[in-house]
């Protein structure tokens, strides 16, 4: 099983209003091909700073205090930012939380699309921008060529969501990193959008690092989930064996917790 | 550091005149026109009166104009945006079309227009400051009350049948009173400057009251020979809208 | 996007209308009339007089012809110039003030765009520090003090640029930045706020996990959304530039429409007064008006609707 990605004792600081805090202690975890992973934890335990740390898209003033992170055989956490910028869309890719918010409200959404691959393929505009409608369509966008001349504001929340994840995906990174994707969303186009991670890591070989709150989410889709409390991994196993036999008193906690809600 | 600038000013304002012994108009016609000196600490101006105590009063007049001012728009804009806020709909609607359409008169323009109109004198420039000056204030309160409106306490309050007026007093604005009182702390410095301006046009406070926009408007064609006539009342202003822009400044955070 | 438009065109016309009644009322409020104070007058004179300028009528018959003319583009006489009409005045001081005013506007939104965006890319640095100040003092000191003291510096002292009156490029360099100074501190000022707000967006945040290079972020993501709502303020800064030339004209002895307006009112010469206020009301509020036409052009949100 070959380890896309290696995270080996990552530990971050930040300088606060009160003080110094360590938000990550010791972080370590890997990614494989083709497999969905689950980061689960309660809010404020160091799940989507784990997540930007991939990117070195961390908040001013953080400190990397120790660790590494192995991506195509090197260590990318001290690489400059030229070097990052070759990385970011490229070869691993990022959606965030709220659609609503993650778009530029004044550019339409075509060269929105486009501007990743014509810098990382150096694609002349015209092949962009059919790449770009193939991707809509592969996210299950209709009209693609239509919705490349619209803006965000005239797209519905679920649209802008697949949208960002073509943006992600345009460049066929082999990693996509995704924070809490689902959480602004209804219900059902929840459900959507985690059949399409899963069509993403089948048909175009993608491994998704799937930050969430959401046991359900977890449930879902994921392969392997990962279990973060106050800055560590505290648990690591496949989706069955956590729901089977969790071996935390955090994860027995939180599996409690969401059987007691659900009705099943 | 705002509060502090206008503290010494405000202490200069009172003790000043007791400290320097003469009366603002006192004119003294052998010493005209002197350099600031041991007798006369800011010197004199054309008519021999010493510009110390003169600055003294016209901190007096200028600020009085400037607070007086801001609090009458401080009242005109709480009622008229709470009234709009509170009442919704309709009457909403077209007290801020009007307040729109008032806005959109270039405010300086109008102000010279009315100062023109009503003479010179502390309550016309007063008139003319207020008539217009209360529509950003009113804007702030009818935009904090329309927020506040849709809140839980004010929600019991009504199901317990407070009548609008007790909601408006007792529970919206005092809990609206944080941009209320940055706003206010804005207003002020721009009715000062107002006062100013339209002092220095020579169209506010006539000699012999000084207020600083008149003695900056006196001590102009006398620059080059006794700056020290434009510039200490200058000096006097700028420092005071510093600080209460200082002041807003800092309330804002 | 239409709606807009004639939302906008509807303000304007009320406005306008708005400006030339209080403008007409106000002038009939001056108790008097002007003829009153010149000296004695034989009554049958005076009587002639008013009716010569149509005073003796009713006043919503003065009304009706005061708006009737306005229409027409006749702004009326001047009472101390007299055959001068005010038309006339506008002719001949207008190109003076606008050019003025244009350069004040060029200077203040170049110098306030820069000071803006170099403070809010090195927020907390001494750059930052250092237009915070500038900023500050610009929006303090009025026009007429920043006017002395640079005359009083520059002209007097050390001899630098003329003193006053109008001709060379280096007339208008003193006065120019006088004038700008306000506006300049105000854009910096919203521009600075603005960036800011924009650069701590998720749309940034996005820009950058794509891999887009900062200046790409800074020129393409940031600055676009940044500065619309700077747009929208240029009307309100027009304003202010075009109150600023009353006392910048006075101080530097421009022959500009300002320092026509400062004499009239001096004098007490009530047609000129209205007329020259009317004038720039209207300019003001025309100019007001196409940038907010402009500014729905920008900004997609209002440019194309939302068809869901």
């Amino acid at each position: 099983m070959s380890k896309l990605l290696e995270v080996n004792s990552l530990s971050l600081s930040i300088h606060s209003k009160n003080g110094l805090v360590n938000p990550l202690q010791g972080v370590g975890f890997h990614l494989n091909k083709n497999e969905i992973v689950g980061l689960i934890g309660e809010s404020g335990c160091g799940k989507s700073l784990t997540a930007q740390s991939m990117l070195q898209l961390w908040p001013q003033g953080s400190i990397i205090k120790s660790g590494e992170i192995i991506f195509e055989g090197q260590n990318i956490i001290n690489l400059s930012d030229k070097e990052m910028e070759k990385i970011r869309g490229n070869k691993i890719g990022m959606i965030f939380q709220d659609p609503n918010l993650t778009l530029n409200p004044t550019m339409k959404i075509g060269s929105q699309l486009t501007e990743g691959v014509r810098l990382h393929k150096r694609l002349p505009k015209s092949e962009a921008w059919k790449r770009a409608e193939e991707w809509l369509s592969k996210v299950g966008i209709r009209d693609p060529s239509q919705r490349m001349q619209q803006y965000p504001h005239q797209l519905s929340g679920g649209m802008k969501q697949r949208v960002m994840i073509a943006m992600a995906m345009i460049c066929s990174p082999s990693i996509l990193i995704a924070d809490e994707p689902t959480t602004a969303l209804d219900v059902t186009i929840q459900a959507q959008i985690l059949e399409l991670f899963k069509m993403l890591r089948d048909e175009h070989q993608t491994s998704i690092l799937l930050i969430t709150h959401d046991l359900g989410v977890v449930a879902r889709c994921c392969d392997r989930v990962l279990v973060m409390h106050q800055g560590k991994i505290i648990e690591s196993s496949s989706v069955e064996q956590l729901f089977a036999a969790p071996q935390t008193r955090h994860a027995q906690a939180l599996l409690s917790a969401k059987r007691s809600l659900m009705i099943c | 550091m705002g509060v502090v600038i206008l503290g010494a000013i405000i202490i200069f304002m009172f003790t000043s005149p007791s400290l320097s012994g003469y009366a603002y108009d006192a004119i003294h016609l052998s010493q005209k026109n002197e350099a600031p000196s041991s007798q006369f600490w800011f010197g004199t101006d054309d008519l021999g009166r010493d510009l110390f105590t003169r600055v003294a009063y016209g901190a007096r007049i200028s600020l009085l104009v400037g607070l007086s001012a801001a609090f009458i728009d401080l009242i005109i804009g709480l009622l008229w945006g709470g009234i709009a806020g509170m009442m919704g709909g309709r009457i909403d609607e077209v007290m801020m079309r009007v307040a729109d359409i008032l806005y959109s008169l270039p405010y300086m323009l109008v102000v010279i227009l009315l100062s023109v109109v009503l003479g010179s004198g502390i309550i016309s420039i007063l008139v003319a400051i207020t008539m217009f000056g209360w529509i950003t204030m009113a804007r702030i309160v009818r935009g904090q009350i329309l927020l506040l409106k849709e809140m839980d306490y004010v929600l019991a309050a009504k199901a317990l049948g407070a009548s609008y007026g007790r909601i408006l007093t007792k529970h919206l604005l005092p809990n609206a009173y944080g941009p209320i009182l940055v706003t206010l702390t804005l207003t002020i410095p721009s009715a000062i400057f107002a006062e100013a301006f339209l002092s220095f046009l020579g169209l506010g406070i006539q000699a012999p009251m000084a207020s600083w926009g008149t003695m900056a408007n006196e001590g102009l064609p006398a620059m080059q020979f006794y700056p020290w006539r434009l510039f200490i009342p200058a000096i006097f202003i700028s420092a005071t809208l510093l600080s209460f822009n200082l002041i807003g400044e800092a309330l804002k955070e | 996007m239409l709606i807009y438009l004639a939302k906008k065109l509807f303000y304007l016309g009320c406005s306008l209308f708005a400006i030339a009644t209080l403008t007409f009322f106000l002038m009939k409020a001056i108790p008097g009339d002007p003829f009153a104070e010149e000296q004695a007058m034989r009554k049958d004179m005076h009587e002639a007089l008013l009716k010569h300028h149509g005073m003796d009528l009713p006043w919503f018959v003065q009304y009706q012809n005061y708006l009737t003319r306005l229409l027409k583009g006749d702004l009326g006489h001047s009472l101390k110039y007299h055959g001068k009409s005010v038309n006339q005045i506008i002719a001949s001081g207008f190109p003076v003030s606008a050019s003025l005013g244009i350069e004040a506007f060029m200077i203040a939104l170049s110098g306030g765009l820069f000071l803006g965006i170099l403070a809010a890319y090195k927020k907390g640095g001494w750059q930052d520090h250092l237009a915070l100040c500038v900023m500050l003092l610009g929006v303090s000191i009025p026009s007429f003090i920043i006017a002395s003291g640079l005359q009083y510096l520059f002209a007097l002292k050390f001899s630098v640029f003329p003193i006053a009156r109008w001709g060379t490029l280096s007339h208008t360099i003193l006065p120019a930045l006088s004038l700008a100074a306000l506006p300049m501190a105000f854009i910096a000022k919203m521009t600075r706020a603005s960036l800011l707000e924009v650069l701590n967006t998720d749309y940034i945040k996005t820009a950058k996990a794509k891999g887009l290079p900062a200046r790409t972020v800074l020129l393409r993501h940031a600055l676009p959304n940044a500065l619309l709502p700077v747009v929208s303020y240029l009307g309100q800064l027009l304003a202010a530039i075009l109150v600023g030339s009353f006392v910048i004209e006075k101080i530097f002895s421009i022959p500009g429409l300002g320092q026509w307006l400062v004499n009239s009112v001096s004098n007490r010469d009530y047609p000129t007064i209205m007329g020259l206020t009317l004038f720039y009301s209207v300019i003001l509020m025309v100019i007001v008006f196409l940038v907010d036409i402009a500014y729905g052009f920008l900004d997609p949100r209002i440019k194309v609707k939302n068809d869901e």
